[in-house]
């Protein structure tokens, strides 16, 4: 008899994990980050004519999503397949009829819209709390960071225990590297420069989508196609690695 | 069913020398058969079924079941299958799990909350559905465990120690289960340090020892057997005389020896032998079973003591 697990029907329990699991410490960190903002921007309307509050308060918020947003994702994708494997959980949830690939896809999915949900609260907070302006555009910042460092994160989840310290490792090691052989000065360096990620752009290219601003599709397109790549490659290592060591 | 075909898994790492934990091990299980599988600690029962989940490669061999390799097989059909470690979140409740598990299972919204009350009546841990798992007893553990194994009606279970940690009354109502499944249409494997179990429950059980199979014994029968392989003989009277009705008996203490069974005519024999000469017997209990017979000769016969599960 086929009769596979209906995975839409299990969205309520991983969004309830995220919740769980990941609520804590995205609260703390909303908390603690967005707090001195919020005691900021309630002062602003005093200081400055309405239009000039609001721009400050736009300019603020976007430098407070710039951090973060990177914060986020790191908590939100941190062991999003590595703590099964090593927890053990795994040998019951993959005994069912269910596709390992298609699980932690959609772990990843449900991860990335709670993120944004969380964006979404710390914009709501502040705007209820802070100062009454909404600019729904730095979402695309969590969106945009989530894809391409989220994407990289689910890839070293997939083969390593510590993912967050080979996500470490890699920005380090590709700061390093741009650093010692500069792209304007080498064929070494321009060579890295593309083969590295681009992640040292990230905030910037971020920045640029919050504002509205035209960013550079070059390295728009680079950024997401690294996360990107990095989530394939997971879902196939899942498919083709088996889990047990 | 089941096959295993020439299997071998190693063990490598970077910094220790490969384990091999499983050698050329073959072994097929019939549709509808309950097959055993004893080992002792560290003969590979464990790692074979990993590779029976599919959670790891084999080195060399194949493994498949229904012709299938083991992952598209579970992928599309699913298997019960209780671990010997009860690895689930210990933030979750009972219920909760079950309720998660019966969902990966496939089951249909309509039945999967009556499957959720149905088993966590039959393992007999309602009172206990509201708890977080980290509160639970090993015992309701394996419960649950037992539980969620039997959500839905899986052509094939695997069981890996599955009276770990169950007091006698669920040791016996699981015995009691597994014998309510037996069907031409379920193959189960039972994995078990518990040989009076295996020869109860199983068909035949698989002795692996040091990560080859040392033999299969067919067990189908085996608790209608009356004359076991040997026998503790306990005398009020007549100690020094066992020796001459029986002569292999060994002494184990206050007045207790261990005999020779196997053949019922001749054990008969000399027992009224024994107390034809003035002997008196307070009690004669089995010893050892066949099944475990044939294991200690399986265990004693390959060696030195295992290297790796």
């Amino acid at each position: 008899m086929m009769r596979r697990a209906r995975m839409w029907s299990y969205l309520a329990w991983q969004s309830r994990d995220f919740v769980v699991e990941r609520g804590a410490p995205l609260l703390i960190v909303a908390t603690l980050m967005t707090f001195p903002i919020i005691m900021t921007l309630r002062d602003l309307g005093d200081a400055a004519s309405p239009m000039q509050a609001a721009i400050s308060a736009r300019y603020g918020i976007v430098q407070l999503f710039a951090e973060f947003s990177l914060i986020c994702v790191l908590i939100g994708i941190n062991g999003v397949v590595s703590s099964d494997r090593v927890k053990g959980y795994y040998r019951f949830l993959f005994a069912k009829p269910v596709s390992i690939p298609r699980y932690y896809a959609q772990a990843y999915v449900v991860n990335g819209v709670g993120l944004v949900f969380t964006a979404l609260a710390v914009l709501g907070a502040i705007y209820a709390l802070g100062y009454p302006v909404f600019p729904a555009r730095v979402l695309l910042m969590v969106v945009l960071v989530y894809l391409s460092l989220g994407g990289l994160g689910f890839f070293y989840s997939t083969l390593a225990r510590f993912d967050w310290v080979l996500m470490g490792a890699t920005w380090g090691l590709a700061q390093v590297l741009r650093a010692v052989y500069p792209a304007h000065e080498s064929r070494a360096g321009r060579v890295l420069d593309v083969i590295l990620p681009p992640f040292h752009q990230l905030r910037e290219v971020a920045v640029q989508l919050a504002r509205g601003e035209p960013a550079e599709s070059r390295t728009l397109v680079w950024l997401l196609a690294w996360g990107i790549s990095g989530l394939v490659l997971g879902l196939l290592i899942l498919r083709r690695r088996p889990l047990a060591t | 069913m089941i096959a295993f075909d020439s299997v071998s898994k190693t063990y490598t790492s970077l910094f220790r020398p490969p384990v091999r934990a499983v050698e050329e091990f073959t072994l097929t299980i019939g549709r509808g058969e309950i097959m055993g599988l004893a080992g002792p600690n560290g003969a590979g029962k464990s790692t074979l079924i990993s590779l029976l989940l599919g959670y790891l490669p084999p080195t060399t061999g194949r493994v498949t079941i229904a012709d299938s390799a083991p992952r598209p097989y579970i992928e599309r059909h699913g298997i019960g299958y209780l671990s010997e470690l009860i690895t689930l979140n210990p933030q979750w409740t009972l219920e909760g799990a079950l309720e998660r598990l019966a969902v990966l299972a496939g089951l249909p919204a309509t039945t999967a909350r009556e499957r959720v009350e149905a088993v966590i009546d039959e393992l007999g841990i309602g009172e206990h559905r509201g708890k977080k798992l980290k509160a639970l007893s090993k015992g309701n553990l394996q419960r649950l465990g037992l539980a969620q194994a039997l959500l839905r009606n899986e052509e094939v279970l695997i069981l890996d120690e599955p009276t770990h940690g169950l007091d006698p009354v669920w040791t016996q109502r699981f015995r009691d289960l597994v014998q309510r499944l037996r069907s031409p249409e379920r193959t189960m494997l039972i994995a078990s340090h518990n040989l009076d179990e295996l020869e109860r429950l199983c068909d035949r059980v698989a002795i692996i020892d040091r990560g080859r199979l040392q033999r299969v014994v067919d067990t189908r029968g085996a608790a209608s057997r009356d004359v076991a392989a040997s026998y503790h003989l306990t005398v009020a009277a007549g100690s020094e005389l066992v020796a001459d009705a029986f002569p292999a008996a060994r002494s184990i203490g206050d007045g207790r020896f261990e005999i020779e069974g196997g053949d019922a005519a001749a054990l008969n024999r000399r027992l009224a032998d024994f107390l034809a000469r003035g002997g008196q017997i307070t009690a004669l209990i089995p010893a050892h079973s066949g099944l475990e017979a044939q294991f200690r000769e399986a265990v004693r016969s390959s060696g030195e003591p295992s290297r790796a599960e």
